[in-house]
Order: C-alpha cells, then sequence, then structure tokens
C-alpha cells in the first residue's frame, strides 16, 4: 500500500509536471540541443519544479481569494492530524481497519487539498516553462541587453549544443538571416550551399546536416586551368551546381566547415569588419539603406 | 556546448553576418576594389533593393568617385 501511495505522489508530484514543462518548453526550442547528462538533466527539472513548488504553496497557505481557486479545502485545522492518520492507516491495515470511517473522511479532506495545490503548481509550471521557453527562443531579440545575457549565459544555455548556434539563426535577431558553409571533406572536396537542417544524437554531437542550393567545386579543371592560363581564371567559375534539391552531408565525413552568415539587415561595424578580414587593409563604408517601400 | 559563455559565441557569430549580395560583390570584385582604394578613390556597391555600400580609404571621406 505505501509503494503504491509512493508511486501517486511522485507520478504527481514529479513525473506530471516534469512532462508538462518540458512540452512546453519544447514548443520554443527543440530539447534535443540542450546536452548534459543524467545528472544535469535532473537538476534543470529540479530547477524548474522547485520554484513553481514554493510558489504554489505560498497561494495555497498565504494568499486569500487565490486559495480558494479553483475549489475550496475545508478544516484546514485538520490537515496535520488528516495526513497522520492516512499515512498510519496506509503503514497498518490494522490501524486501516479500526479507523475506517475516519480514514475516508480525511481521505476526502486531503484530496481536496491536493487538488486545491496541484492546479496552482501545474499552472505555475506551465507559466515558468512558457516564461523560460520565451526567453531562451528571443535571445537574438533581448541580447542587448546585459541583464538578459548574464541570465542567459548562467541560466539558459550552459549547456546548449554549440551547433544550434551555429547552424541556425538562433542567435541572429533578423530571422531571415542565411547560413551558409564550405565544407571540405575526407575525401578532399569542397562543397558550398546553404544549411537547412542538422542533425544531432542524444549527447549532442553532429550526425550531419543538409545543404540546399549545394555546389561541388570543380577543383580538377580549376588546377587546369590555373596551369594553362594562371592570370585569367576566378575561381568563382569553379562551382558546379550539384542537381537534386538537398545534399545530405555525413558529419563523419566533414573535415571543417567555413560558416558564413548572411543577413539582409547589417550594419556598418558588421560590414567594416568583414571588409577588413577580406581586403586585409584599413577602409571606411558608408552604408545607404534601401529606399522605403511605398 | 560552447567553452566560453554563450553570448561571446553569439558576439563571434554577429560579427561579420553581410548580405549575399554584398559578399559576393566583395569576392568578385576583390581585385578592382582594392585597385581602387589604392589610388585613394572610394566605391560604391550597389545591392539589389537599391542600397549601397560605400568604400573608402580609411583616410579619406566615404564619397564616391
Amino acid at each position: 500500500m505505501i509503494a503504491l501511495a509512493a508511486s501517486v505522489v511522485l507520478a504527481l508530484y514529479i513525473i506530471i509536471p516534469g512532462l508538462l514543462s518540458r512540452f512546453l518548453y519544447r514548443l520554443f526550442i527543440p530539447l534535443k540541443v540542450i546536452v548534459g547528462g543524467k545528472t544535469e538533466e535532473a537538476s534543470r527539472a529540479t530547477f524548474s519544479a522547485v520554484i513553481p513548488f514554493i510558489l504554489a504553496l505560498v497561494v495555497v497557505w498565504y494568499i486569500p481569494g487565490l486559495n480558494s481557486i479553483p475549489l475550496t479545502a475545508p478544516h484546514p485545522e485538520l490537515k496535520a492530524a488528516d495526513y497522520k492518520l492516512i499515512a498510519n492507516c496506509l503503514y497498518s491495515e490494522s490501524i486501516f481497519h479500526q479507523q475506517n470511517d475516519n480514514f475516508w473522511q480525511a481521505m476526502q479532506r486531503s484530496v481536496s487539498r491536493q487538488i486545491l495545490f496541484l492546479f496552482w503548481y501545474y499552472l505555475l509550471t506551465a507559466l515558468a516553462a512558457l516564461g523560460l521557453g520565451y526567453l531562451t527562443a528571443s535571445y537574438g531579440k533581448f541580447r542587448s541587453n546585459r541583464y538578459y545575457r548574464w541570465f542567459a549565459d548562467k541560466f539558459l544555455f550552459p549547456k546548449i549544443s554549440e551547433w544550434h548556434p551555429l547552424f541556425t539563426t538562433f542567435v541572429f535577431a533578423d530571422k531571415q538571416t542565411t547560413v551558409r558553409a564550405d565544407i571540405l571533406t575526407t575525401t578532399d572536396h569542397l562543397y558550398r550551399g546553404r544549411i537547412s537542417e542538422h542533425f544531432i544524437d542524444s549527447t549532442g554531437k553532429l550526425t550531419g546536416l543538409i545543404l540546399t542550393e549545394a555546389h561541388r567545386f570543380d577543383r580538377r579543371t580549376y588546377l587546369r586551368d590555373l596551369e594553362n592560363n594562371a592570370l585569367e581564371i576566378s575561381s568563382e567559375d569553379y562551382w558546379r551546381e550539384i542537381p537534386g534539391a538537398k545534399l545530405y552531408m555525413f558529419a563523419d565525413k566533414i573535415v571543417n566547415l567555413n560558416l558564413n552568415y548572411e543577413s539582409d539587415e547589417p550594419d556598418e561595424s558588421a560590414l567594416l569588419i568583414f571588409l577588413r578580414e577580406r581586403l586585409k587593409r584599413q577602409v571606411k563604408v558608408e552604408l545607404t539603406q534601401r529606399p522605403e517601400e511605398e | 556546448m560552447t567553452a566560453t559563455d554563450f553570448s561571446n559565441l553569439a558576439d563571434l557569430l554577429q560579427e561579420d553576418s553581410v548580405p549575399r549580395w554584398f559578399r559576393k560583390q566583395v569576392d568578385e570584385r576583390s581585385a578592382e576594389i582594392l585597385r581602387t582604394l589604392e589610388q585613394g578613390r572610394s566605391i560604391t556597391l550597389q545591392g539589389p533593393q537599391g542600397e549601397a555600400v560605400t568604400i573608402a580609404p580609411a583616410n579619406q571621406e566615404t564619397r564616391p568617385n
């Protein structure tokens, strides 16, 4: 009987809130991108459940008005005696038979109290998960706020897989940003294209990625032409389009990646850094924005 | 997972996020851009939506020639 009661308590107080929290959090960010072992997962679950648990206790015990929603739990003065009686009856069958009527009355009052508490516990757990999910997904929007950055570094992303920010527009406020990659493979081929999707295993390790608008560099022809017309050729002319919409690259065939992020909304500092890197000299830039559409 | 703070990685990724048309033009016309800058003049790269970036030597006004 004790084991059965313990299982019910475990399900109601740990498993269901955990599932609820994960389900809602997953609406904002795929949970696979958060890596870590069982210990980290348990710590995260505890952290995301402890605060709603404490708040639910505060609501039920101390806030008049709210502590009668969705129902009123009668006889709060009997709370300790009821739980004691229930524990005794679950422990000993003889006590249960002696106190049968009292047990069921105490149980009825306790169930009302638990429904009241669980209502607030689940509601606050859901709100916490939605709030954390929103904060997590809005990194690009809020990242200039230093308090948010500190909170994100310490609490939201200490265990995030590095592939998620690298391969998606996660850190960019402009979600139209395109992520492109030049990829050198173990077979000494060079590919480039737009990263549309990436895949990681349960430990956060990259297993593969899908390139669209994929091109392969025709190195053999390039080297031949380079030998014949050293000054006339441009490497840009040797990228050959790969037929087919999507090219899957296995991660274990990738030697290195050169990533580019193309935003439609640049700022001058980004342009300057890019130009200094490409031209290897100091320059000044002036950006003229596109005319407003009428 | 990142070895440093996540925001450091985010800053790094944002450093050179430039429009595709701009990146393409710089890559294709880098010799021309460098030649123009060497001559002390500025050059303007035009985007598809009417936006433009004028590049000038560091010691000169960004007035296109």
